[in-house]
């Protein structure tokens, strides 16, 4: 079987060659992580003497007040987002490249993220009280400000980081069971990997029951997922657009970074997974192909900030604002020049190399572009923070600004801290989503059945009578021997497969999952929540901040979007796991661990007398497994 | 002086004050920092070897039986060297050292003896006149910056404020020539660039024209002739254009009252005496006399003459004891420490153990003037009072006290003439000495006197002494009649200045004196040397190149600043700074522009080679231009003010409901139920002299950096004065005083994610500290970047911690600070009014910056009070605008243009 885009693979290749990545490491692997694990060390070091000696310590100054912490802040939020990209919005469009990358991207998402959120601690002038900013019922009665971009930043990050995980780790989850089964077969039932993995896979056996309402909610997490994406990055640019400094006060920032950050986070999915393929030889799964829409799609990212860096000299000349002009003049002749054009060069020129197919189709070409855009745009990050504050309005405040070896340290420590989290994650759990992976194989088979009229059966009750169990290599083989039962009157009572099987579901004429209504709940619930918890707490205190009254419906439309988003994927991951049972983490008492690696089964029961006709209907579709179980 | 539970905190003056009427220049707000200074002296010491550093603990009772039993034993004098002292003390010393056959030398390193010398000359009088600036409507001054440190400056300040505001359709013109752009400079209506040789041509060609046109009121007509001569022998000095010369003639002779002043301190060249000499011809020939008041002279006009401190130390011999009182001749008269080594023991009575501490056999610390009682009269007639506002920090004792005790000691007590008892104590001494004046009678009146602190004394006032004759004759002006050209190609001329802040260098050990910028330069902690650009560049000098500059006196190591401030051929040079001794700020830091000096016979030139290296000084702004910025420091010009009516003048947007329009602003009004605190600055007043970021740091506990940190950009200050240049005209200056705007619509509050920033119920912009996590976007927010971020944790040495206000909350790292408006005196008042049932008038809030202003330039009031004065002025003030309006930050700090009369001299 193959997809467009691998050669021939079995499922059983798959799953083999995917999990067979986290065997115990060679030796340079422990190194790399030591070596990782000391650079943390050190920027750990640094911070201490940070917080103890005060930000001075930093390159920081009147009146470059930001620098090198939140440029990295904004980079690694960036590069979370393309993993979100690639798992979430390439799935609602049903790009087919997106498989053999979308979990390391997800995975990606979730480490940058992690070490984003790093950040807007270690820039606090006093961290050891950052928990002002959460909004909780405290003995200070006080609350945060809502109105301020800083405060969205923290509920979109934090919510961001939620919904990443959950997303993430729900995708996982038919492959860490396929994980367990494997490993319970090569290692045992008590290995520690083996019990980690069981614990992680929550009873998942590939029911059709589960798939049901998998399937469904996996689309809701996307369909959430991405509004989250785009709002994401707008909330952390609005940190600048928010402010009325020349450079910053811009409304194109919102697309600009978004654009942005997914341009960056191709170029680190490309920097990690280029690498990875070669060292835990997944070059069958993650073919040229595969990079190379990546590469195609950065053509468009890129596209889009070359006409923000058109657009914004543009506009300052044309405006004629002094101020404005001026300060894209600093940009252009100032002591930031060279990290302007470098930028520009960086971002986007080189990356439109990739019109070439030269370019876009070979690995070391695609690796070193993508080294160049995450320098240039991390570049660009450094740029917008320190250039606006140190070149502001009144003359004589201007300032200069450069990095100290405090903030170095950090930022080289917050990279290792990001690829240690990556490289334990490339050996610990499964880099590639099998499920989805196998299931595009599948596809390529093309075989779609046609539903059967529907036919009522009366669901009975399975105690007493005789259940068989039919397994099939043949994803055609099984459709077709589902739609014999069920057309021949039989109570399928449960199908299994390694792979979503919306198909069986329509042949059974299952009910659509009640996930969805949990979703609009959610919803619901956080949008109202969202919006009470501003307006409420606003009117507690009742304080008034630049002018504004304490409800201002406007900048709470983000507080109510983002709880939005949160209460929905929340809801929707506890209707999940109540609707396919996966909160009991029971494994089906009719499972047969080869179901998550390359066999469908099928469960019916029937009456005693029935068997021999069963076994006919069954085995006219090829049953390799015919399993009479009491 | 404010104090709390016994000690010292803020410095203020004195209302009742006829000459400050309660304000204070910068280096005045600093006496608190003098007070608690942690390099004071605080014991006893001695030295056996005058040349080794090394010095021993001692006592008092050891120092006083000591240093008496070598009085008693002396063959020689006892000789006093003191800084200038008037009244009770000046008494004690002088009978003290008459009775040991010694005199009191009165040694001030500027005892303006070039002003003294032509007053003498034209007038009869060696003495400083009282200057009344306030009723002229003209004044010249050539080199004499009476804005900054020239004899009495905050009186001159408030009352130049009187003759140059706009007023009833005028405003009186001051014309400043002079080698050096200085502070003063900067708030004339021209600055006419000079060298020292050029300036006193100008003067004497003006007074040429006014005596060959007729313009004169009083006949100087004899002098015409050898006037003539001079200019004519000395063409190559005619730099300014004729034109400019008769048109100032015109002006100076046909105003109303016109003053010319001259006599920079510091400079002791024949050119400088010859323009004081000029100046004073000019005031008798076309100028108002009655501004020059030569019956109530100023007490500078007793210090010793520069002839008499050079006897007075060639005299020294090893038989003489000498004390020195508060003075520092080892620093500021060059060449004078082998001439003291020569007596027989030196007692030092100090408060610091500054250079010539260092040589002394014995160290007496004495109490600081703020824990003393004394006296001091500035002019003929004035007398100030001084008690004790804190007991002794230290083991120190009162210089009269340590007098009285010695000569007792010596056998040989000391009495007041004409008193009932002898006074055993000197604080009896000066009540005695009160008593005596007629300052009081009775012990109850002795309180209200006190309270009062200033007592005038009736004196006759001639008015105008000058009316008799002029005592110089033809022949005896004594014009240079070779100037002072270059005579080499690499000599230059020095114009030697006091430091705005370091004054004579007695202030360099005050954190606040060193980290307050110099107003013009912006620079720091250092020293430097101004020159020409051009000059540099013919030189081959980059900016801040190390160079070294010989005198015929010494020699100092300095970098030098590049500049357009001063003419070709000069070098220009602030005193105060390259000291050895003094403490921890003043050592080893610049160089000491008093070792150029040859203070008898000063030519003013100097060598200059380059001495290889770097040092750049410390900067605390990036640049004074505005490059074509609107909206930032305006002027506007005397045409167009002159034909402005009431009810003109900018809009602006009201820090207040009637400030929102629903056409700009998306949200609705808040409203203000009591109070809405605004203040007003006027920038034709503001004259840059640092006194409100002074008075500032003492209010508000804000930490003194250091170098490196100012360097790196961290200072603190809350207010700063910030010069900006007219774009297309360099050589005009303005000040902006920047406190925090207060907007009603602040661009630092939303965006605090914790309301550490709020604005609270009466308008001002509140800043919680204790709420602050840091983050720093109200910073970044500020379009005035008044925010101050906590950099470090920042240490008050004791005793400096004893200085801080309680009422003000000393901020820990993290955390963002900025002005108040003094939020804690504004609270202050109302509680005070509302326990004592009383309204809020007018002028019952002063914030420190307000308090101090010597031109009262900054207005402090209620909005919401519609007779305040902060009101009018923002309302119908014909010449208001606000700092970046089109922010529509609604600020509540309105701003009133400067006048630009350039085009009028």
């Amino acid at each position: 079987m193959k997809s467009e885009y691998s050669k021939e693979l079995t499922l059983k290749e798959v799953n083999d060659d995917v999990l067979s990545a986290s065997k115990p490491p060679i030796p340079l692997y422990y190194f790399f992580i030591a070596f990782l694990a000391l650079v943390v060390v050190w920027g750990l070091f640094a911070w201490i003497y940070q917080v103890r000696r005060g930000m001075g310590v930093a390159g920081l100054s009147h009146p470059v007040g930001w620098g090198v912490y939140i440029a990295n802040f904004v980079f690694w939020v960036g590069i979370a987002h393309s993993g979100t990209l690639i798992s979430a919005i390439l799935f609602l469009v049903r790009a087919k490249f997106r498989d053999a990358v979308s979990r390391s991207a997800e995975a990606m998402t979730i480490f940058a993220v992690m070490t984003a959120g790093l950040f807007p601690l270690m820039h606090l002038g006093r961290l050891w009280i950052f928990y002002y900013i959460m909004p909780y019922p405290n003995e200070r009665e006080l609350w945060p400000n809502f109105l301020s971009p800083l405060v969205w930043d923290f509920l979109a990050v934090s919510t961001y980081f939620t919904v990443s995980l959950i997303f993430w780790y729900v995708g996982m989850i038919p492959d860490l069971a396929s994980g367990r089964d494997r490993f319970t077969k090569l290692l045992g039932p008590d290995h520690i990997k083996t019990r980690v993995y069981r614990a992680l896979a929550l009873g998942w056996s590939g029911a059709e029951s589960q798939w049901r309402h998998y399937g469904r909610s996996y689309l809701y997490f996307a369909a959430l997922a991405t509004p989250l994406v785009i709002s994401v990055h707008s909330v952390v640019s609005w940190d600048f657009a928010m402010g009325l400094l020349p450079g910053w006060h811009e409304t194109i920032f919102a697309p600009y970074f978004v654009a942005g950050a997914i341009h960056s986070g191709l170029a680190m999915v490309l920097t990690l997974l280029i690498p990875l393929r070669k060292i835990f030889k997944l070059e069958k799964l993650m073919t040229i192909k595969h990079f190379e829409m990546v590469a195609k799609t950065m053509l468009v990212t890129g596209g889009i900030l070359g006409y923000t860096y058109v657009i914004e000299p543009a506009m300052a000349f044309y405006s004629g604002d002094k101020f404005e002009s001026q300060f894209m003049n600093f940009e252009q002749t100032g002591w930031v020049a060279w990290v302007y054009y470098l930028i520009i060069i960086c971002n986007f020129f080189i990356p439109m190399l990739f019109i070439f197919k030269k370019f876009r189709r070979n690995f070391l070409y695609l690796f070193i572009i993508s080294l160049v855009v995450n320098l240039g745009m991390w570049l660009e990050r450094v740029m917008i923070v320190a250039a606006s504050t140190a070149h502001d309005f009144l003359p004589h405040n201007w300032g200069k600004y450069t990095p100290s070896w405090v903030e170095i340290s950090i930022t080289a420590a917050s990279l290792a801290f990001f690829l240690m989290w990556f490289l334990i994650f490339s050996k610990t759990l499964p880099t590639v989503p099998m499920a989805d992976y196998k299931e595009q194989l599948v596809e390529g088979e093309g075989f779609k059945p046609e539903p059967p009229p529907k036919k009522r059966i009366v669901p009975i009750s399975i105690k007493g009578k005789t259940k068989v169990m039919a397994i099939f290599s043949s994803h055609e083989h099984f459709l077709k021997s589902v739609k014999k039962v069920y057309e021949a009157g039989y109570h399928v009572v449960e199908a299994f497969s390694p792979l979503k099987i919306k198909e069986v579901s329509d042949i059974l004429h299952k009910p659509k999952s009640p996930v969805r209504i949990w979703t609009l709940i959610g919803a619901i619930l956080g949008i109202v929540s969202g919006y009470t918890l501003a307006i409420a707490t606003a009117n507690t205190n009742k304080l008034i901040v630049g002018g504004k009254p304490p409800t201002a419906p406007i900048p709470y439309t983000i507080v109510g979007f983002e709880m939005l988003i949160l209460f929905g994927t929340l809801a929707t991951l506890i209707g999940l796991l109540y609707h396919s049972r996966l909160y009991k983490k029971r494994i089906h008492p009719y499972y047969d661990p080869r179901f998550s690696k390359d066999k469908y089964g099928i469960l019916i029961a029937c009456e005693s007398n029935e068997l021999n006709d069963l076994r006919e209907v069954v085995l006219s579709e090829n049953a390799e497994e015919f399993n009479v179980r009491e | 002086m404010r104090h709390r539970d016994g000690r010292v905190t803020k410095a203020e003056g004195n209302p009742e004050s006829p000459i400050n009427y309660g304000k204070l220049c910068a280096r005045g707000q600093s006496s608190v920092q003098g007070q608690y200074d942690p390099d004071r002296l605080k014991n006893v010491f001695y030295r056996e070897n005058r040349n080794l550093d090394e010095k021993l603990k001692s006592d008092w009772e050891s120092a006083i039986s000591e240093i008496s039993k070598q009085i008693k034993n002396s063959k020689g004098r006892v000789l006093i060297i003191s800084d200038l002292q008037t009244g009770s003390l000046a008494e004690i010393m002088e009978m003290f050292t008459s009775n040991q056959k010694g005199k009191v030398l009165w040694y001030e390193p500027f005892n303006y003896e070039v002003l003294r010398k032509a007053n003498q000359l034209v007038f009869g009088e060696p003495l400083i006149p009282r200057y009344k600036l306030d009723d002229t409507d003209f004044i010249m001054s050539f080199g004499a910056d009476f804005l900054e440190t020239w004899i009495s400056p905050v009186e001159y300040a408030g009352q130049f404020k009187k003759m140059h505001e706009f007023e009833d359709g005028k405003m009186g013109n001051f014309i400043y020539v002079g080698p050096r752009f200085s502070g003063t400079a900067t708030n004339a209506d021209e600055f006419i660039m000079v060298s020292p040789e050029s300036m006193e041509y100008t003067a004497y060609s003006i007074l040429s024209k006014i005596i060959s046109n007729g313009w004169s009121k009083r006949d100087v007509g004899s002098l015409q002739p050898e006037i003539d001569n001079y200019l004519s022998m000395n063409t190559q000095n005619a730099v300014v254009p004729d034109k400019k010369i008769e048109a100032l003639a015109k002006k100076y002779s046909q105003s109303g009252s016109a003053l010319a002043l001259a006599g920079a301190s510091g400079v002791y060249t024949k050119e400088n005496l010859g323009t004081a000499v000029a100046v004073n011809l000019l005031n008798y020939a076309a100028g108002n006399l009655s501004n020059i008041d030569f019956s109530t002279p100023h007490a500078l006009s007793k210090t010793a003459m520069n002839n008499e401190v050079n006897d007075f130390f060639k005299s020294i011999n090893k038989d003489d004891i000498i004390i020195v009182h508060n003075s520092n001749p080892v620093y500021t008269w060059s060449g004078s420490e082998k001439y003291l080594m020569n007596a027989g023991k030196i007692i030092y009575m100090g408060t610091m153990e500054d250079e010539t501490a260092k040589i002394s056999d014995w160290m007496l610390p004495i109490n600081y003037p703020l824990e003393e009682w004394g006296d001091y009269e500035p002019y003929k007639g004035i007398h100030s009072l001084m008690q004790p506002a804190m007991q002794s920090l230290h083991a120190t004792y009162s210089a009269g006290n340590i007098l009285l005790a010695l000569s007792e000691s010596a056998g040989n007590p000391l009495s007041r003439k004409g008193s009932s008892k002898p006074a055993d104590h000197y604080e009896d001494w000066v009540k005695q000495y009160w008593q005596g004046k007629g300052i009081y009678k009775s012990d109850d009146e002795l309180q209200d006197v006190l309270r009062k602190g200033i007592y005038n004394e009736t004196i006759e006032s001639a008015g105008s002494n000058p009316a008799k004759n002029i005592s110089i004759k033809t022949g005896s002006l004594n014009l240079n009649s070779n100037t002072v050209s270059n005579k080499n190609a690499d000599e230059l001329q020095l114009w030697t200045y006091p430091a705005i802040t370091l004054f004579d260098g007695r202030f360099s050990n005050r954190g606040w004196m060193q980290e307050i910028p110099d107003p013009l330069t912006n620079i720091t902690w250092s020293s430097w040397i101004d020159i020409n650009v051009d000059k540099a560049r013919e030189l081959g000098l980059d900016n801040f190149d190390m160079v070294e500059i010989e005198s015929d006196a010494g020699k100092i190591k300095v970098p030098v600043r590049l500049t357009i401030d001063l003419p070709v051929n000069v070098l220009s040079i602030g005193y105060g700074q390259g000291h050895t001794a003094l403490g921890k700020n003043a050592a080893d830091r610049g160089a000491n522009a008093f070792i150029l000096i040859n203070r008898l016979n000063e030519t003013g030139l100097v060598k200059l080679k380059s001495a290889g290296g770097n040092k750049h000084p410390v900067f605390a702004a990036a640049t004074d231009h505005q490059f074509g910025r609107e909206g930032i420091y305006e002027w506007i010009e005397l045409d167009i003010l002159e034909k402005m009516k009431p009810g003109d003048g900018e809009h602006l947007i009201m820090p207040l409901p009637e400030g929102y329009d629903e056409k700009r602003d998306l949200y609705p009004v808040h409203t203000y139920k009591e109070h809405r605190w605004a203040m007003s600055i006027d920038l034709h007043a503001c004259i840059g002299c640092k006194a409100c970021e002074t008075a500032c740091y003492a209010e508000n506990n804000i930490p003194v950096v250091g170098e490196e940190n100012v360097n790196e950009g961290l200072e603190m200050s809350w207010i700063k004065v910030v010069p900006y240049r007219m774009d297309g005209n360099p050589q005009k200056v303005g000040w902006l005083p920047l406190p925090c705007q207060q907007c009603d619509a602040a661009p630092c509050e939303p965006v605090c994610p914790v309301f550490a920033a709020v604005h609270n119920e009466e308008g001002l912009n509140a800043q919680i500290y204790n709420r602050c996590i840091g983050t720093r976007y109200c910073s970044n927010n500020c379009p005035y970047k008044v925010r101050r971020f906590n950099w470090f944790n920042f240490h008050f040495e004791w005793p400096l911690d004893m200085q801080l206000n309680p009422e003000v909350t000393v901020r820990v790292r993290g955390v963002m600070e900025k002005c108040t408006f003094c939020v804690q005196r504004i609270r202050n008042v109302e509680y005070h009014k509302k326990t004592a049932g009383e309204k809020i008038e007018d002028g019952d809030i002063t914030p420190a910056c307000v308090q101090t202003c010597p031109t009262s330039a900054i207005v402090f009031g209620d909005l919401l009070d519609d007779n305040s004065r902060v009101t009018g002025i923002t309302r119908h003030h014909l010449r208001r605008y606000h700092v970046l309006e089109e922010l529509n930050t609604k600020p509540a700090v309105t701003y009133l243009k400067r006048i630009d009369a350039g085009k009028n001299a």
